[in-house]
């Protein structure tokens, strides 16, 4: 239910945007007269059951797989582990490169995938890891579990967040929280601040952000360094984690209006990495 | 095992406890002459050989097998660390299986309080079963403590042989405290065992609703004591066997060396989240009624306790101090 509101707190497409979307699903097939232009963000859920070629893409003469048909959108995996492990491997590639080329006897074809990938899933077989209910798992199947997603994997993943199961008051509670609406303005006005400051590269978003562009505007005083630092060796992060927590510390300091990076910010960006192994089993 | 890890200790380091090892030098090891230890001639089911590492006259000493499950609550390991450590203190020998769970947090919070400790091993010596207490084994030879097996020393283990490796744990005791044993479990058998053998068998108090109540229940139908302190154990084992001679001394120095608490020093604002976080899981909504602040500063408060090693985040967002 969360994920599926994602796409309602994201900007709209713009036109070329909407253009590229409409393109890839008429290649498809999926148009239809009634709606000859998508201007919504997709949001694309596959089944677990999915195959490799359904996902990135396939065929004699290669279709677009579900990565390209969330372009500009919403990829969304629904209970990750239980995805077959090579599918999710395949994953590996049209995440960083943002586009996926595929080669056939026929043709060799490359479908833009710039697509957000949200997932989701249980902390154990039986669900109750780490919740008040007892945990019926041995720690053994706890660790098979969580590794049927592979560090790699994990590691591409930005934002890691543990939510506890709701109380059923809260269910029912007629407090008023944020709209959609008013989120998708704060996520407008961030992007803004992005686009203005990246405007003579040619690049929208932090996540695009090259390592050299990293060093001109993601810049950090000697505190926050020796922090990363700490928090490299103490909660085993990986290498590849460290760019990527400067990029969402980046994003966290746009959100705040904050011209450079603050110790704060980089806190936060490192409470993200949650399932980063070391704490879980 | 992350406290194993992080706290290597060099074999040069471990050279102080050599002198705690008796006689026997810390690399000793060999076969068991099974005559010359009383505690395993009236054991049904005898062991025809035995191998061990280590400081073989441990076994003349006052020894406590505890034992417990592989899988066991935060509550269960408060209790063997607080159980160990008044036993360590009182002079007595932790002997255990070496396995995850309570077995090795016997084992590691007796090692941490300068305290010898016994481990029975289910397979051979250089074969340690689990991969993950292999540092721990080491470790145990290093403080002068042992290790014995009835399998050969490179002798793989497999299933069957751990309930017969239960019968030495409790052999080799004058006593066996058992923490958290489901109904049908090892360390049952171990009880049995220790009944069989007409050896002082105890258990703690267990919540009602875990599955550890089961255990417990069936514990005290065969004539498990229930014992809420070391003293009550102590007392038991004096009523059965007289006065408790031959005690270990503690090693202070090993302790010093186990010893990582760091002394905490932290900013005002730090310090008071710390202080509201104890050794029980507790989640960041009670922190904010506690300490009276916002979420958000709380959680950047948390991180940054986390990763200078103050606290511990445990699955399902809760906080805990990290003792380790």
């Amino acid at each position: 239910m969360l994920a599926k509101r994602i796409p309602t707190i994201l900007p709209k497409l713009n036109f070329e945007e909407a253009l590229e979307v409409t393109k890839i699903h008429s290649i498809e097939g999926s148009l239809n007269e009634s709606m000859p232009l998508i201007v919504e963000r997709p949001f694309r859920s596959p089944h677990h059951t999915i195959s490799k070629s359904s996902l990135i893409g396939g065929g004699k003469i290669p279709k677009p797989g579900e990565v390209s048909l969330a372009h500009n959108g919403v990829l969304f995996l629904d209970e990750l582990p239980e995805f077959n492990k090579e599918v999710l491997e395949v994953l590996r590639g049209p995440i960083e490169d943002r586009k996926v080329t595929l080669s056939r006897v026929l043709t060799t074809i490359t479908y833009p995938c710039n697509f957000m990938l949200v997932a989701s899933m249980n902390p154990c077989m039986c669900g109750y890891y780490g919740s008040d209910k007892e945990c019926k798992c041995t720690k053994e199947s706890i660790r098979r579990y969580i590794n049927k997603i592979s560090g790699p994997m994990l590691d591409r993943i930005d934002v890691q967040v543990e939510v506890n199961s709701v109380k059923y008051e809260k269910l029912n509670s007629n407090k008023v929280e944020e709209t959609s609406e008013e989120i998708r303005k704060r996520v407008k006005e961030t992007r803004q601040i992005q686009q203005e400051r990246y405007k003579k590269y040619k690049i929208f978003s932090n996540a695009e952000l090259t390592p050299k562009l990293m060093e001109k505007y993601c810049k950090i005083d000697e505190e926050s360094k020796k922090l990363l630092e700490n928090a490299f060796d103490k909660l085993g992060l990986s290498a590849r984690a460290y760019g990527r927590i400067l990029k969402v510390a980046r994003t966290i300091a746009d959100m705040e209006k904050s011209e450079n990076i603050q110790k704060n910010h980089i806190l936060e960006a490192i409470s993200y990495r949650g399932l980063d192994k070391k704490y879980w089993v | 095992m992350d406290y194993l890890s992080n706290n290597k200790i060099s074999m040069e380091e471990s050279n102080i406890n050599e002198s705690c090892a008796g006689k026997h030098s810390i690399k000793q090891r060999g076969t068991i002459d099974i005559s010359t230890i009383k505690q395993l001639q009236n054991i049904k089911n005898k062991p025809k050989c035995m191998y061990y590492m280590g400081n073989l006259e441990l076994l003349n000493k006052p020894i406590i097998a505890i034992v417990g499950s592989r899988k066991c609550s935060k509550y269960s390991q408060n209790m063997c660390k607080m159980f160990v450590k008044d036993l360590v203190e009182e002079g007595f020998v932790i002997a255990s299986g070496l396995a995850v769970g309570i077995d090795g947090v016997a084992h590691i919070s007796c090692l941490e309080n300068g305290g010898k400790t016994i481990a029975v091993l289910a397979g051979g010596i250089d074969e340690i079963y689990p991969e993950e207490h292999k540092e721990l084994a080491e470790e145990i030879i290093k403080t002068g403590g042992l290790l014995i097996s009835e399998k050969n020393f490179q002798e793989k283990t497999n299933n069957l042989n751990f309930p017969q490796r239960n019968r030495i744990i409790s052999a080799i005791s004058m006593g066996v405290l058992v923490i958290e044993a489901k109904y049908r479990s090892g360390s049952n058998i171990t009880a049995r065992y220790a009944i069989e053998q007409n050896k002082a068998l105890f258990t703690i108090p267990h919540n009602i609703g875990t599955s550890a109540i089961g255990g417990m229940k069936k514990l005290l139908k065969i004539g498990a004591k229930l014992v809420y302190s070391a003293d009550e154990i102590i007392e038991e084992l004096k009523n059965k066997n007289g006065q408790i001679k031959d005690k270990v001394q503690v090693d202070r120095n090993q302790i010093q060396k186990y010893k990582t608490k760091k002394k905490v020093k932290l900013e005002e604002n730090l310090l008071e989240v710390y202080n509201a976080i104890g050794n029980r899981p507790i989640d960041i909504n009670y922190i904010a009624r506690m300490t009276k602040k916002q979420i958000q500063t709380i959680n950047y408060s948390l991180v940054d306790l986390e990763i200078r090693g103050y606290v511990k985040k445990l699955p399902g967002n809760k906080y805990v101090i990290n003792d380790e």
